[in-house]
């Protein structure tokens, strides 16, 4: 397929850069809402980018996806995309409220969901830029609350259009609990709260970064599939 | 509604499928992209086309269905191929929203230009268009129903 410009060293090797990057967000996020907050896991996968929702969820299935660009040394797109329940949970964590007291996000849960995406988007940014020794920056974010693929499509007929080249996807998947929450999240589902990270590249960043990966020794780390990482 | 899933034909982004008789043509989670039905009302036939831009600025071979000219010529190919008229073709647009406000404003949005480009492209090809539901910032979902021409359009917000 025209898409496959990733070997399996290079998705193992995106994969231990992007478990850094889920490691310095998950960080910025425990931070930003004051709870102790942990990645479940981290998957990169290169699909095409017509694909991209359909690793995350029904296509129907209500979301908030907040949106940036991504420019510098290396150009694309960034997502990231909460289901709804989550969306409120963590505008509930930002606000200091209690556990689903919100049901519908207003204009400050929007705003304040906007600056978790800013964060979250600008560690995982520093430390794969730190990784790689490369230049990233994001825009400020946008958000929108809909049908996952309307809001995926979208911002992906937008990188397609603005650049007429082929793209590479790769997704991380955030899954999210804190000590007060993982016990009662396995009873009480909608305390589960969860994020998906979906990094954009149009095909000649993708071969800056894969160019940098290869000067990179690895070794010192290995990771588990969907794991936690082994020092 | 056993009966009808079985005849769903689900057609996602830069995609378009055909049906005749029963089918049901289903494409959830339009955005910014453009969803175009024609049906021959005499044939029974219809197609739907998703295509996600209004211009193949590169002018690509690839990927042909994701630009709004390339799928309509398309879409018209394979129906008159199945026996449809051209002329008897009935068109109906859907989507085009601009979902995200700060990535979606200059010039025009992308929502805005592929409704532009599929009424154009439809206009210039003689078909008539019976239905609009385009623009907005709101997400839609359509299932077509083949046997009878019947689009049904449904927002989650």
């Amino acid at each position: 397929m025209k898409e496959q410009h990733f070997t399996n060293e290079g998705i193992k090797a995106l994969e231990k850069m992007a478990t850094e990057g889920a490691q310095e967000a998950s960080g910025a996020l425990s931070k930003l809402i004051g709870q102790k907050m942990s990645v479940a896991t981290v998957a990169v996968r290169s699909v095409p980018i017509e694909r991209v929702s359909e690793f995350i969820a029904q296509p129907e299935e209500r979301v908030t996806t907040i949106l940036m660009s991504l420019s510098g040394d290396v150009g694309g797109q960034i997502m990231l995309i909460y289901p709804q329940q989550s969306a409120v949970n963590v505008a509930d964590f930002l606000a200091k409220r209690s556990l689903g007291v919100t049901r519908e996000l207003d204009e400050f849960d929007k705003s304040a969901l906007k600056e978790s995406g800013n964060i979250i988007a600008g560690s995982f940014l520093a430390a794969i830029s730190n990784y790689l020794n490369v230049n990233m920056i994001e825009s400020t974010p946008d958000l929108a609350t809909d049908m996952l693929k309307a809001t995926v499509d979208t911002a992906i007929a937008k990188f397609v259009g603005a650049q007429p080249s082929e793209a590479i996807a790769m997704e991380i998947n955030f899954g999210m609990s804190t000590p007060e929450t993982s016990e009662a999240s396995k009873i009480v589902p909608e305390l589960q709260t969860k994020g998906y990270f979906i990094l954009l590249l149009d095909i000649s960043s993708a071969k800056k970064v894969m160019t940098s990966l290869k000067g990179i020794s690895g070794g010192e780390r290995m990771i588990q599939r969907g794991g936690d990482i082994k020092e | 509604m056993n009966d009808n899933e079985s005849k769903i034909i689900d057609i996602s982004m830069s995609d378009m499928k055909v049906a005749r008789k029963d089918g049901l043509l289903r494409s959830s989670g339009i955005g910014s992209c453009i969803v175009i039905t024609l049906f021959d009302p005499l044939k029974k036939a219809g197609a739907l086309a998703h295509p996600m831009l209004a211009k193949n600025i590169g002018n690509t071979t690839e990927h042909l269905l994701r630009f709004v000219d390339d799928a309509i010529d398309a879409m018209i190919s394979v129906l008159e191929k199945i026996g449809a008229k051209k002329s008897q073709l009935e068109a109906k647009v859907i989507g085009g929203a601009n979902m995200f406000k700060v990535f979606d404003k200059n010039p025009e949005s992308i929502g805005f230009q592929n409704a532009e480009a599929a009424k154009k492209k439809l206009e210039k090809e003689g078909i008539r268009i019976v239905a609009n539901d385009t623009g907005g910032n709101v997400g839609r979902s359509v299932i077509f129903d083949v046997k009878t021409g019947l689009v049904e359009v449904k927002t989650k917000i």
